[in-house]
C-alpha cells in the first residue's frame, strides 16, 4: 500500500512540540498527530489547534528521544494514509507488509518492545497493530522450549516440600521491574 | 531476527499488547506458549479462545484432537497404556501439530495423559470432552475411562 505525497509543506502554526523523557523538544505537524490518538486527544482537550492558544511543549514522560525519532519517521511515512480500520484483529493466515515497513521494523526485539510500548502509550493503532503482528511472527513454528528460549521463561514455580517457599522462578529476569505504562499523560502546561 | 538477539519480554508488557500479540498467533502457537509456564498458560487461557470441540481418538495410537473451524490441533501419545506396571506415566511425550502440518514433541515432568487432557480443556474452557472414538480397544479401558469420566 503507498499514497501520493501532496506538495504541502507544514506552517508553523501547524505545529506543536513535544519534549522526550530526556528532554528533547521535537516539533510535529499536527497532521501527524492525527494518527496517535493520546496525542490528538489532549490537543483536543488543551485547543493546541487553535492559534490564539499558546503553545507550551506537550510533555511525553515515557518516551525517549530515540523512539520519538522512530516514532515520527512512522508517522511522516504514513501522513497521508487513510484512517486505519482493524477489519479482524485475530489470526489471519496470511499477512504481508510493505517493504518500507519490514525495514523499519527490521530491529532487535529490545527496540521493538520499546517501540511497542511508546505505540500502544501514544495510541497509535496502525503501528501498535503492525508490530504486534511481527511479534507474532517471531514466534511462529517453534515448539515450547524454543518459545522458552525465546521468551527467557524460565521453569514453573515450586514450593519447597517442608516449608512450602517457592524454590524456582516463574518468570524471566529481564522482566523485573517492568510495570504497565500510563494511558493518560500529564496534561501540559497552558 | 538474529541468534544473537535478545529475549522477546512478551510477558513483560502490559496487557494490552500482549493480549493482541497472542491473539495474532496460529492456535498450534498459542497452544505451544501455554504449555510453557503457568503464567503463559494462565496468559492464553485470558484471551479466551474457543475451540469447536475436544476429542478423544483412540487408535493404535491414543490422541486428543482440538478442533477449530478452520483447523485441528492433534496431541498424539506413543507411550499411554504400553506398559503394564505404569499405563498413564508421568512425563509422557506428545506430538502436537496441527492438521498434515509438523508441530513439535514435548513432555511435562508433572504430566500425564490425564494432565494433557485437562490442560486443553481448561485451555478453552471447555467442561468436558465433546466425543470419544475407539477404533482399537485398549489394554485398559476401565482405568481409561476414569480419565473423563469424574
Amino acid at each position: 500500500m503507498s499514497c501520493e505525497e501532496p506538495t504541502t509543506s507544514p506552517t508553523p502554526e501547524n505545529n506543536i512540540t513535544v519534549v522526550s523523557s530526556d528532554g528533547k523538544e521535537f516539533l510535529l505537524d499536527l497532521k501527524l498527530t492525527e494518527q496517535s490518538e493520546t496525542l490528538a486527544r489532549l490537543i483536543s482537550n488543551f485547543e493546541y489547534d487553535r492559534t490564539d492558544v499558546k503553545k507550551d511543549p506537550v510533555p511525553l514522560g515515557n518516551i525517549t528521544s530515540a523512539q520519538m525519532q522512530k516514532i515520527i519517521e512512522w508517522l511522516q511515512h504514513h501522513r497521508y494514509y487513510p484512517k486505519w480500520e482493524q477489519n479482524d484483529i485475530h489470526y489471519s493466515t496470511s499477512f504481508t507488509f510493505e517493504t518500507w515497513v519490514e525495514e523499519y521494523l527490521n530491529i532487535p526485539n529490545n527496540e521493538m518492545f520499546e517501540l511497542l510500548n511508546a505505540a500502544n502509550y501514544l495510541n497509535i493503532p496502525r503501528l501498535f497493530s503492525t508490530i504486534c503482528r511481527i511479534m507474532a511472527s517471531r514466534i511462529t513454528g517453534k515448539s515450547a522450549e524454543q518459545i522458552r528460549t525465546v521468551l527467557n521463561i524460565k521453569t514453573d514455580v515450586k514450593n519447597d516440600v517442608y516449608t512450602g517457599i517457592p524454590i524456582q522462578e516463574d518468570s524471566s529476569s529481564s522482566e523485573d521491574g517492568m510495570s504497565e505504562i500510563s494511558l493518560s499523560p500529564s496534561p501540559p502546561p497552558i | 531476527m538474529s541468534d544473537g538477539d535478545p529475549p522477546l519480554r512478551l510477558l513483560s508488557l502490559p496487557n494490552t499488547p500482549r493480549r493482541n500479540i497472542i491473539q495474532c498467533m496460529e492456535h498450534i502457537d498459542q497452544f505451544a506458549l501455554s504449555l510453557v509456564s503457568n503464567r503463559s498458560k494462565e496468559l492464553v487461557k485470558s484471551i479466551d479462545i474457543k475451540c469447536h470441540a475436544i476429542n478423544i481418538k483412540v487408535n493404535i495410537i491414543i490422541s486428543i484432537r482440538i478442533q477449530f473451524p478452520r483447523d485441528t490441533i492433534e496431541c498424539s501419545f506413543d507411550d499411554y497404556q504400553r506398559s503394564v506396571d505404569n499405563p498413564s506415566p508421568t512425563n509422557i511425550k506428545s506430538k502436537v501439530s496441527l492438521g498434515n502440518e509438523g508441530g513439535f514433541v514435548h513432555n511435562k515432568p508433572e504430566y500425564r495423559f490425564e494432565e494433557w487432557l485437562n490442560h486443553a480443556l481448561e485451555l478453552y474452557h471447555q467442561s468436558e470432552l465433546d466425543r470419544v472414538s475407539i477404533f482399537t480397544p485398549l489394554p485398559d479401558m476401565k482405568s481409561f475411562r476414569k480419565t473423563f469420566n469424574k
